[in-house]
């Protein structure tokens, strides 16, 4: 009996509280919070007894942050990782602002393997596009004139690799 | 709300580095975190304004590093042309760029791609010209353009372009490669590297493998300048122009001068019949003074390039007539003294019987051997036993690759499986006592690992049989290469290829056979569907086959593929197909097609190598009854409208006699069909008019004339292609209204 309840308070002692901007908390393990580099570096100067407020990012995005990280705590095999990845960019990418907001959290926290990912799936969403597409996809002004376009285009334009 | 202030003391770690945007490298916390201050804090928009977030409100070192992941180029252009900031972004992170633009206008050149390190200065057009004829004046603005250059690739047509461009980097340029197909010019030995080697010596790879140059000039070049030689790493001197091998004495001192080799390719005499030809003491003592090598290739020119070597004729058994001087104790030596070995290539066309053993000790020796070729090595594997011998004792092998070995059998196909679990890429090329059983059992008993296969010029195999053999692994292979010299073995044909014949004459008889059986031959197609029918649909599917490359004799023709078991292949996209041999010998084909629009079912095909170069025929006129080029091109292209293709490589057939491989105006009328074509690299000549059929392409966007086979014909004096019909074609086809 003692012995299953001092397993519990290690249990418990390990659990970290995180809350954020909207005030929200989310308890997890120690372990999968470290995953950010932040987040870890806080833990170990400041313990983790208390509430770790991450002001810059929201609650649906830590969530979805902090399930990437328990997912990837676990030291699963490496196919059913990708598979799961995969899913998880998948739903990502329908919200380009869920998604934006979710590059920079990740970006803030520290987190390299989900920067990666992210990256990755970026760079296949820039993939097969024209210039216009891509500013309209991104919401992105176009500050280049005309002029200052055409000039790229034929100044430069040879160098270009016709493919 | 105590732990505020632990947060903020964090976000106040002093940060040495202020500039994440200035570093390509992955950003540190620490520096990130100052910049996120930057933006107003997120949380605190409301929804609607989060709604029209910029992604360039991004800070530059996440763009740059997605930027960085996109490697597509026709991509990298048009964010390019988002707007300022992802312009300049976009060229800070652009390390690689091949340069295709009309060369002397050179001097034109932008300076935005500042972060390139490699760049490829051989496809500039005319191609085959030096940069330009003020070429001091070009590298200056090259080096202004390229500062952090480390690797370079040039037409080095004469030595000037060598002479002005490689002082620019000089002691940053770390690989360089030249290509020359056109003839040599008279030079003292080593007149072409030397401005290479003087000016830069801490060159770390040096790869001329297309470059033609003679065998003195490089022993004598490296022995000029020994610091830029002993800085080394790479050397590649097998070049598909020559025709000639090293020797002995050069092999020493190539050798002598580069004691840090790591990567070594050379094509060597082997033939105990020259003077100085190489033999076990020569490889050891090669092995001796470069002890580091991982890579070794030595390649007897004819096994290498056997369209400019002589014909070596084998004997019934599949021995050639001479024995190379090298022993299964001169091998065993060899490997003592490479103990870092991981590649060896020894393609010979000498006899080295019984050579079991030195493999054995190979896989001792050294541990880390990955790939393996060997040619004209017999007994490799007896397999007299269940125990493991030759080369099946190797189990960390990836890559095989064995030619004609005249004693390779079934039972060593399946010893080899048994040893070598890891196989991913196998390759058998005349192999003559191999069958179909054989190569079953090895995929097998691969299935898991085997995803490349090769398989040529072994005369007990038709289509429908190789295609057969492979069904264990119908599902994972992903390149496949097989010879379409007979769609089906006619029964009488075992007893024609025990008897004493050459290599070449089996194949003039295969074409025979075909040609005079093809309803034979259908009626054993339609057999072998049936079997085929029986199973489910997935064994019949290719699954993941990307690339397949295809050998024809002249006059074969390719429609029955998909019968002999090719029916589906869903994620095929890239096609070579070669043509090989002489159509004045063989008569006309009774079908008046080759058969490029059965291709039409496979979706994903979009990229394809259609190689006629090594066909012959006669270019101008043909003797009665015979046919010329230009009908012959029309066979061979006719259909080819049907595909979406995106790109082709095609290599006109040629006429010996007049050294000529043109375009003619059937061809040019056939590809002018292909409307999806984008890009279309044409490997010869072709005259200004016919190329004026491709302005109507309408997707069309890079067409090149790339003469590269030597010689390469000297464009001022033939009356094809010249300079200026080439740059008059080249600005029609930019001036075009360019839709993306």
């Amino acid at each position: 009996m003692a012995t299953i309840i001092t397993k519990e308070q290690q249990e418990k002692e390990k659990m970290v509280t995180l809350v954020s901007s909207d005030s929200e908390k989310f308890v997890v393990e120690q372990k999968v919070a470290e995953k950010s580099h932040v987040i870890k570096m806080v833990m170990n100067c400041c313990g983790i007894e208390s509430p770790i407020p991450v002001r810059r990012v929201k609650g649906d995005i830590l969530k979805s942050i902090l399930e990437y990280c328990e997912k990837h705590s676990k030291g699963e095999a490496q196919e059913v990782m990708e598979k799961w990845d995969k899913e998880y960019m998948d739903k990502a990418e329908k919200d380009l602002v869920f998604f934006h907001d979710l590059m920079l959290a990740s970006h803030f926290l520290h987190i390299q393997e989900l920067v990666d990912l992210i990256a990755v799936t970026f760079a296949g969403m820039l993939k097969m596009k024209s210039p216009e597409e891509i500013r309209q996809k991104f919401n992105i002004n176009n500050d280049l004139t005309k002029e200052q376009e055409e000039h790229i285009m034929t100044t430069f334009g040879w160098a270009f690799q016709p493919i | 709300m105590t732990s505020i202030p632990l947060l903020l003391s964090f976000n106040y770690i002093p940060t040495p580095t202020p500039s994440p945007s200035s570093s390509s490298e992955p950003p540190s916390p620490f520096d990130l975190l100052p910049h996120f201050h930057d933006p107003p804090p997120l949380p605190n928009m409301p929804p609607a304004i989060a709604a029209t977030t910029h992604l360039h409100d991004l800070p530059d070192a996440v763009l740059t590093n997605i930027f960085s992941l996109v490697l597509h180029l026709r991509s990298r252009n048009s964010m390019s042309l988002v707007c300022h900031k992802w312009f300049s972004l976009e060229r800070s992170t652009r390390t690689s760029l091949s340069l295709r633009g009309y060369s002397p206008h050179l001097f034109l050149l932008p300076t935005s791609f500042s972060a390139v390190t490699h760049l490829d200065l051989s496809l500039l057009y005319p191609w085959g010209h030096p940069p330009s004829p003020d070429l001091s004046l070009v590298a200056l603005r090259l080096r202004q353009a390229f500062p952090n250059l480390n690797s370079l690739t040039l037409y080095a047509r004469t030595p000037s372009a060598v002479e002005a461009l490689a002082p620019q980097w000089a002691t940053q340029l770390r690989a360089v490669r030249l290509v020359r197909w056109h003839q040599r010019p008279h030079l003292p030995h080593g007149g072409d590297l030397t401005p290479l080697l003087s000016s830069c010596p801490g060159l770390h790879s040096l790869d001329l493998s297309q470059f033609y140059c003679w065998i003195e000039d490089i022993p004598a070049a490296l022995q000029a300048y020994p610091v830029a030689a002993a800085s080394l790493i790479h050397l590649n001197l097998l070049s598909a122009a020559s025709s000639d091998g090293y020797r002995a004495a050069e092999l020493l001192s190539i050798s002598l001068s580069c004691p840090n080799l790591r990567e070594f390719l050379a094509p060597c005499v082997f033939n105990p019949r020259y003077i100085d030809f190489v033999g076990d003491e020569t490889l050891l003592s090669l092995a001796t003074n470069c002890s580091r090598l991982k890579l070794l290739h030595l390649v007897d020119p004819a096994a290498f390039s056997p369209a400019t070597a002589p014909v070596i004729n084998l004997d019934s058994e599949g021995f050639a007539p001479e024995d190379a001087r090298i022993t299964c104790d001169g091998l065993g030596r060899l490997f003592t003294a490479l103990p870092l070995l991981e590649d060896l290539a020894l393609d010979l066309s000498q006899n080295v019987r019984d050579s079991g053993p030195a493999f054995e000790e190979l896989c001792y020796k050294c541990p880390k051997i990955k790939s393996l070729k060997l040619g004209m090595f017999h007994s490799v594997c007896r397999a007299a036993g269940l125990h493991l011998d030759g080369v099946s004792v190797c189990g960390g092998l990836k890559s095989l690759c064995i030619s004609n070995s005249a004693d390779l059998s079934d039972a060593s196909l399946s010893t080899i499986a048994r040893g070598c679990r890891r196989l991913s890429k196998f390759e058998i090329h005349a192999c003559r006592n191999v069958t179909e059983i054989g190569i079953k059992k090895l995929s097998a008993l691969l299935r898991m690992s085997l995803v490349q296969v090769r398989i040529s010029g072994c005369p007990q195999f038709d289509v429908a049989s190789v295609l057969r053999a492979l069904e264990p692994i119908r599902d994972r292979i992903e390149h496949l290469h097989i010879d379409c010299s007979r769609w089906v073995l006619s029964p009488g044909k075992q007893d024609v290829d025990g008897g004493d014949t050459s290599q070449q004459e089996e194949e003039e008889e295969d074409d025979d056979d075909d040609l005079e059986t093809p309803i034979e031959s259908k009626k054993k197609k339609c057999k072998c569907s049936v079997e085929i029918e029986d199973d489910e649909f997935w064994l019949k599917t290719w699954r993941r086959l990307k690339y397949l490359s295809l050998w024809f004799p002249a006059g074969e023709i390719l429609t029955p593929l998909a019968e002999a078991g090719m029916e589906f292949c869903p994620e095929l996209e890239e096609m070579c197909i070669k043509v090989e041999g002489d159509c004045r010998l063989c008569p006309m084909p009774a079908q008046r097609e080759f058969g490029l629009n059965s291709l039409v079912r496979y979706p994903k095909l979009s990229k394809m190598k259609l190689d006629c170069g090594e066909a012959i025929g006669y270019a101008l006129t043909a003797p009665s009854g015979q046919m010329d080029l230009s009908w012959w091109e029309r066979f061979y292209l006719h259909g080819i409208g049907a595909l979406n293709l995106y790109e082709l490589n095609y290599w006109p057939p040629q006429d010996k006699d007049v050294n000529q491989r043109t375009l003619s105006l059937p061809a040019a009328g056939l590809l002018q069909g292909c409307t999806t074509l984008r890009k279309l690299f044409i490997h010869g000549t072709a005259h200004e008019h016919f190329m004026g059929f491709f302005l109507q392409m309408p997707n069309l966007r890079d067409v090149q004339l790339r003469e590269d086979y030597y010689p390469a014909p000297e464009n001022d004096m033939s009356t094809e292609m010249r300079v200026d019909s080439c740059s008059r074609f080249k600005a029609a086809l930019n001036e075009r209204y360019i839709p993306d």
